[in-house]
């Protein structure tokens, strides 16, 4: 065994060609059936000895269908994935040759996807994600199986990303830190995948073959605990955190934000008021069918939006295994992703404007890769009580800490007294700005100030009440935002902000990249500051505001952050 | 370490940016002064006036406040700078989050003498702008010599 070395190189399942093709066909086939008469004319100039013409009239889109065809298959057969060497090797050997390697020590997030399609055929994706920041915002590596074999190759990656931290701890960690096994012990590969197996459409054999990691002899074998893992249905694994039904409803209604509410109540005002006149004045009775339908078709984007939403956490259960925390969720297209513990680099409680209400707020954590909802962190608890958070991130999590609210310092007074003072000023240079622009339009048309201003009274005073309400909606905001912040320093720094919802960031001082800090007059003669600090995270999430506190909060938190170099 | 204090050289290149962005903006409003003189408009030469001196007074002066103001510090541990003008920043990167440090020198920065350099985190960039060429050499190579040692004792474990 010593020096052997395991190549497993898989394609995508043959599927995927369908699922990334059939869009276009779709597209092409309708183009077909809409131009019928063509086709008759294609066979015209074909009898009349027309041959390009007539082949390029009747067979310009099936000859374009081909090609795409034909084109998505020769790209599916050349695209690779290998695990070797501790390495993920994404390999496409098209037009444009393309060779991503990926240390399996860089793999941040595993996660496994199903759509309604997949679900059908019986594959499933498996997505890799590193920690590279040139890629945070997207999948790295994606790659379509069966599922089954989806669920042996995650496994078979936790395993190698395994092996290399025990490895990284010494030769010896290798034998002493692998729980009660014996050296020599035989290694096997995580579900099955044979030798050199390149995967296509077919089976992959059950059996597992004998695999040494990397070159090493073969000496470690399989976690017990790891053992568990590789069942493929998540019915025979005990989650740690599982959500009923009821929860989950409660989440979904919880965390839609209240746009939507307002929206939804706006939109139904206006349905019944349309079928209330649509009864009175329409005669025709299909007419007023079309008004209702066009009315629930309005209503329908905002109830798809909420259905979907739950749908996305439905069965949405969570557990903690050594350093890795496993979820899975949803109906129509279900997840499952992992995220090792060390490679979070904060923890976020997020309120919404209702959920602020209820008292209730779900938890995501920040780390770099994800795409889509996932961009600006993953989900690991879904909305609950406080208490019940902290009771399950002691579970899920307990390397963060999540703060009592009463540990939030908030900022001083004068911060929200300089935010309406910047306000105030602000609407003074519109207002004077507006003056001025008055004076010089009448001088472009040559009229007096008295002519101009010569404005009906009621107009003059619903412009003034309008500008009144827009800077009592300003300020409010500038309230709201003041009474959402709040900073604690402890072993994490923890900040609170927003303005209808909130958002509590706990991170480790470890986490920081660096610190900016910036003061401006008004700041400096009040005696505040305010920054960000930047995280290894997707774009969106890469930047976290401070927000504006006494400067002494500022030098206590770049102390702590230089004790941590 | 204490802070350091950019070379005197910082003003003239400073001044210079400065100068050539007023005369920039001075082009752009003229323009639009000339534009609107043909429409008659009489109040627009006196705003105009008012931008004008606001501007040059600005740029004459910023950079003198700005010298004063920045300063900098290449410790064993971390980076710190501080300038600005009406808004003051400070920006604190520990060495061992450095990925890259780069070295540049643009046109006006090779007239005087000086170059900026920029090291990147995984968080971002941050530039030190105005330093003499020799001195930014031997920063960037300690700030090198610095990061390997970093890589090598956490290999080491």
């Amino acid at each position: 065994m010593e020096g052997q070395e395991e190549i497993i190189k898989m394609r995508n399942h043959i599927t995927s060609v369908i699922e990334e093709t059939w869009g276009i066909v779709l597209v092409l086939i309708c183009i077909v059936l809409g131009n019928g008469d063509s086709f008759e004319l294609g066979l015209e100039l074909l009898r009349t000895g027309n041959i390009i013409e007539g082949f390029l009239a009747v067979g310009g889109i099936s000859i374009l269908l081909l090609i795409i065809c034909l084109w998505r298959i020769n790209r599916w057969y050349r695209t690779t994935l290998t695990l070797k060497e501790g390495n993920v090797i994404y390999e496409r050997r098209t037009l444009n040759r393309y060779v991503n390697n990926i240390a399996v020590a860089n793999i941040s997030n595993i996660n496994l996807e199903q759509n309604i399609f997949e679900r059908i055929v019986g594959t499933c994706k498996v997505k890799l994600d590193t920690n590279s920041l040139s890629t945070a915002n997207q999948t790295d590596l994606q790659i379509v199986l069966k599922k089954r074999d989806a669920e042996r190759v995650k496994q078979l990656l936790l395993q190698m990303i395994r092996e290399n931290e025990v490895t990284e701890q010494g030769e010896n960690g290798l034998y002493e830190t692998a729980e009660g096994l014996a050296e020599n012990q035989v290694y096997r590969a995580a579900g099955g995948l044979a030798e050199n197996q390149v995967h296509g459409a077919a089976e992959i054999p059950a059996e597992a073959p004998v695999h040494a990691a990397a070159g090493r002899s073969s000496s470690v074998g399989l976690n017990p605990l790891l053992e568990n893992h590789l069942a493929l249905d998540d019915d025979r694994v005990d989650f740690d955190i599982v959500y009923s039904t009821k929860d989950i409803v409660k989440n979904c209604l919880v965390t839609t934000y209240i746009s939507m509410w307002i929206l939804a109540a706006v939109v139904c005002v206006g349905i019944v008021l349309m079928i209330v006149e649509a009864l009175i004045e329409e005669d025709n009775i299909w007419d007023v069918i079309g008004v209702i339908l066009f009315q629930i078709m309005l209503e329908g984007t905002w109830l798809t939006t909420l259905v979907k939403r739950g749908l996305q956490d439905f069965k949405f259960r969570a557990r903690r295994d050594g350093d890795k925390i496993y979820v899975s969720c949803g109906l129509l297209k279900k997840k499952k992703y992992t995220v090792p513990v060390d490679k979070i680099n904060a923890v976020t409680v997020e309120y919404t404007f209702l959920g602020r209400l209820c008292k209730r707020g779900y938890v995501k954590v920040i780390n770099v890769g994800g795409e889509g909802e996932d961009v600006d962190g993953m989900k690991i608890l879904l909305a609950d009580s406080y208490g019940e958070l902290e009771r399950k991130m002691k579970v899920l999590l307990p390397e963060f800490d999540l703060p009592e609210p009463s540990m939030l310092k908030k900022p001083p007074l004068r911060v929200l007294w300089l935010s309406l003072g910047k306000l105030a000023l602000l609407f003074a240079i519109v207002i004077g700005g507006m003056f001025l622009g008055i004076s010089a339009g009448g001088a472009i048309f040559d009229l007096t100030m008295e002519e101009l201003t010569d404005i009906p009274a009621n107009t003059l005073l619903y412009c003034c009440f309008g500008g009144l309400v827009l800077f009592l909606v300003l300020a409010g905001i500038c309230l709201l935002h003041y009474l959402s912040a709040g900073i604690y320093q402890g072993d994490n720094l923890m900040l609170s902000r927003g303005i209808l919802k909130k958002k509590i960031l706990t991170i480790n001082y470890q986490r920081i990249q660096y610190i900016h800090i910036s003061q401006g007059l008004a700041e400096r003669m009040a005696g505040l500051s305010r920054g960000y600090f930047t995280i290894l995270a997707s774009a969106m999430s890469q930047t976290q505001d401070i927000g504006c506190f006494g400067g002494e909060e500022f030098e206590e938190m770049a102390e702590r952050f230089r004790q941590t170099y | 370490m204490d802070y350091q204090k950019l070379s005197r050289k910082a003003i003239g290149c400073m001044l210079v940016n400065e100068i050539l962005l007023s005369v920039v903006l001075t082009g752009v409003l003229a323009g639009a002064v000339f534009g609107l003189d043909k429409i008659e408009v009489k109040i627009m030469p006196v705003i105009f006036w008012l931008i004008l001196a606001f501007v040059w007074c600005v740029s004459l002066a910023a950079p003198f406040v700005r010298y004063e103001r920045y300063r900098y510090r290449f410790s064993e541990e971390d980076i710190s700078v501080r300038e600005g003008f009406l808004w003051i920043h400070r920006d604190i990167v520990p060495i061992e989050r450095l990925h890259k440090v780069a070295l540049e020198s643009g046109p006006i920065d090779r007239i005087f003498g000086l170059s900026k350099v920029i090291v990147t985190t995984a968080g971002g960039d941050v530039t030190i702008r105005f330093i003499e060429l020799p001195v930014a050499e031997q920063i960037v190579d300690r700030l090198k010599k610095r990061i390997n040692q970093y890589a090598v004792s956490k290999r080491e474990g």
